[in-house]
């Protein structure tokens, strides 16, 4: 079991993340953080390797990887 | 479960106010990263530039200080020499390092100064609007070169990295990117080698970090990776040019 | 223990800032200031200090201000040319409220000018430091004994009031040799405790965020701190007005022409003074000790009904100094000037003829 959350405080929904994920689990959410950036979100959780790809490469470290 | 990769604590509470996709971000967040792996959260000082990151101070959890534009090379030079025990780094962008303070950075380089310089290579001036830098590439189209940059008018690409290694005093040298999680992996251990060059045996680092400017560059930050991959890096290749 | 030496005026300068503490130095070479830095090239290596010879004066002033970031009692000298390099930083200083010491060696005009001493720089390093219209102290002296003296306290002054402080000397003092009593070796403060100053975060003390704006505050946002902030500072160098006026008076006793001079050129007038009185003619010096604060008070506080005429000197043309005592001198007092300039000498016979004019 592994997964990423992604803190809406820090995400500013660049989508650099979504790429570089092997799985392509991360997307644009559909929900807006307070700086009006629609963060990004992971979907289908249970196929996460927690690989870590997406966390090194968010500038904002908004990502927290968990195994 | 457990966090296998979670926010480093040298990073402020508050968010940057870097753009979104805009690798200074990814700069800041590995110094700080590279800070607590090195056990120096509490000791390290920052200098922050003019230029995007003027607010550097307020995202780390670093004593920061800043100078005129082009000058930190200079009042690093003081504070340094006047607390050499005190590691340093000299956060600047490629306008402050390589056109304004061009002269303050190579005598720095060229003397030896006991400091670590990480220059953000994004190829033009970000917070005034993208205008053309010194390291922007021929033909590229600026608020200053709006029909792409000619090099016989602007001068050519300026490579600081390959300037600055052929002094004799730097101890270490290296150009590195920040596009990819492998290329931000090895930006990271070139920041901390830099660090405890500094830390164990003194003397002059420099680790140019290619960046990109989404914003200026008018491009979705999820292209930016590609750009640079395909046409910056080509101009600037990335790996160590000394130590 | 203190020591009477004979001393040319930059180096008895600079050894009075080694025994005040001043552990870092940095200096461009620049005519007539060269022999400090050559003097501090080897002598601050002796006390355990840092010198280091720039690339610029523009290094050199982000130097000593990197040193103030580090707690260190920091110095740099230079003369006009390199003082217009410095105008940036020294904005940049008053900003940061950055205590430090400026030795400005003047010499003639502008651009490249003269080398040879002159009062040119008044208007540049006491109206404004570099833009933005922020303030330094400013100490005049006019014997190389004084220069001495006021150096032995800069820091302790700049510290206080956390700002830039300037020296002005010029050419002429700083190659002239005269006896001089240089004081004892002092301890500087530990200044790490500041807040501008950037270290090691001991005992777990929360971080320093040093700008040279204040942008930071509970002001809501960083114009309004900005506002509020200069404003203080304002307060401050008001302040100073009324605590830190330093001025001469020489020979005044039953005066009815008063001299105002400062630095070089007061110091010829004294001779004036000393020829007129010996002539019976009852003449005065008033000189500025400090040319910021400026002694507005004391020259409004000059009497009509004592004082039949004001003869101002300066070195530079066109006037400055002279605009500024005739800003406050009573406007019924009858006033003239006197000015050499191109780095040309007032002498003292000349003064005496322009005292003479006026009666």
């Amino acid at each position: 079991m592994a997964k990423v959350v992604i803190d809406p405080v820090y995400c500013k929904g660049c989508g650099l993340c979504f790429a570089v994920c092997p799985k392509g689990l991360l997307k644009t959410g559909d929900k807006v953080n307070a700086k009006g950036y629609a963060y990004a979100m992971q979907e289908n959780e249970e196929q996460c390797t927690a690989c870590k790809l997406c966390a090194i490469m968010c500038p904002d470290a908004a990502i927290t990887v968990y195994k | 479960m457990e966090s296998v990769y979670q926010r480093s604590k040298a990073l402020s509470a508050a968010s940057t106010s870097f753009c979104p996709g805009c690798m200074h971000s990814t700069a800041v967040k590995l110094i700080c990263e590279v800070s607590e792996e090195l056990g120096i959260q509490d000791d390290l000082v920052i200098m922050a530039p003019i230029g995007c990151a003027v607010y550097l101070g307020v995202f780390v959890q670093f004593d920061s200080f800043g100078a005129p534009h082009g000058r930190p090379a200079a009042t690093g030079t003081g504070f340094k020499r006047s607390n050499p025990d005190v590691p340093l780094i000299l956060y600047q962008g490629d306008g402050d390092c390589a056109s304004i303070g061009i002269a303050e950075t190579l005598h720095a380089a060229n003397r030896g100064e006991g400091f670590t310089v990480i220059m953000i290579n994004n190829q033009v001036y970000g917070m005034t609007g993208g205008q053309a830098a010194p390291t922007t590439l021929p033909g590229q189209k600026t608020t200053t070169s709006q029909y792409g940059k000619i090099t016989e008018d602007m001068g050519d690409v300026i490579k600081l990295a390959e300037i600055i290694a052929s002094f004799n005093a730097p101890k270490y040298v290296t150009r590195q990117s920040l596009h990819t999680p492998k290329n931000i992996l090895a930006a990271k251990k070139a920041i901390k080698k830099a660090l405890e060059i500094q830390i164990n045996e003194g003397g002059y680092s420099y680790v140019e970090l290619m960046s990109s400017c989404p914003t200026n560059w008018k491009m979705d930050p999820k292209d930016t990776p590609k750009y640079m991959e395909e046409v910056v890096l080509k101009e600037f290749p990335v790996g160590d040019l000394k130590g | 223990m203190s020591e009477k030496v004979v001393k040319k005026g930059n180096e008895a300068l600079c050894e009075a800032a080694l025994r005040a503490g001043c552990r870092f130095f940095a200096g461009y070479p620049i005519t007539p200031q060269t022999t400090a830095t050559e003097y501090l090239s080897w002598r601050m290596k002796e006390v355990g200090g840092v010198f280091v010879q720039a690339e610029s004066e523009l290094a050199a002033i982000n130097m000593i201000a990197g040193s103030a970031h580090a707690g260190c009692r920091s110095m740099t000298a230079t003369s006009g040319p390199g003082l217009s390099l410095m105008t940036e930083t020294l904005s940049v200083m008053a900003g940061t409220r950055l205590p430090t010491v400026i030795v400005d060696i003047q010499r003639a005009g502008a651009g490249i000018g003269g080398i040879q001493g002159a009062q040119g720089d008044f208007y540049m390093v006491t109206k404004t430091l570099g833009h933005g219209g922020l303030q330094g102290l400013v100490y005049a002296p006019d014997t190389i004994q004084e220069s001495v003296d006021i150096i032995y306290e800069a820091w302790d002054i700049a510290e206080k009031y956390r700002t830039p402080v300037f020296i002005m000397t010029d050419g002429t003092m700083g190659q002239m040799m005269e006896a001089v009593e240089i004081p004892d070796f002092k301890d500087a403060p530990d200044l790490s405790d500041q807040p501008y100053v950037a270290g090691k975060r001991k005992d777990g003390r929360a971080k320093r965020l040093i700008t040279d704006s204040p942008w930071f505050g509970s002001k809501g946002n960083a114009n309004d701190n900005m506002e509020y902030f200069y404003a203080e500072y304002e307060k401050m160098y008001e302040s100073w007005e009324e605590n830190e006026v330093r001025y001469e008076e020489y020979m005044i006793d039953e005066a009815e022409y008063l001299i105002i001079a400062w630095g070089t050129s007061a110091r010829v007038a004294k001779t004036s003074v000393k020829h007129l009185r010996n002539q019976g003619i009852k003449v005065g010096l008033l000189r500025p000790i400090t040319l910021a604060p400026f002694p507005k008070k004391q020259i409004a506080a000059i009497d009509k009904n004592k004082i039949k005429a004001v003869l101002t000197v300066e070195m530079t043309i066109p006037s400055q100094f002279h605009h500024e005592v005739t800003r406050y001198l009573d406007k019924d007092i009858k006033v003239d000037t006197y000015r050499r300039g191109g780095g040309n000498m007032v002498l003292d016979e000349e003064i005496e003829e322009a005292v003479k004019k006026l009666m």
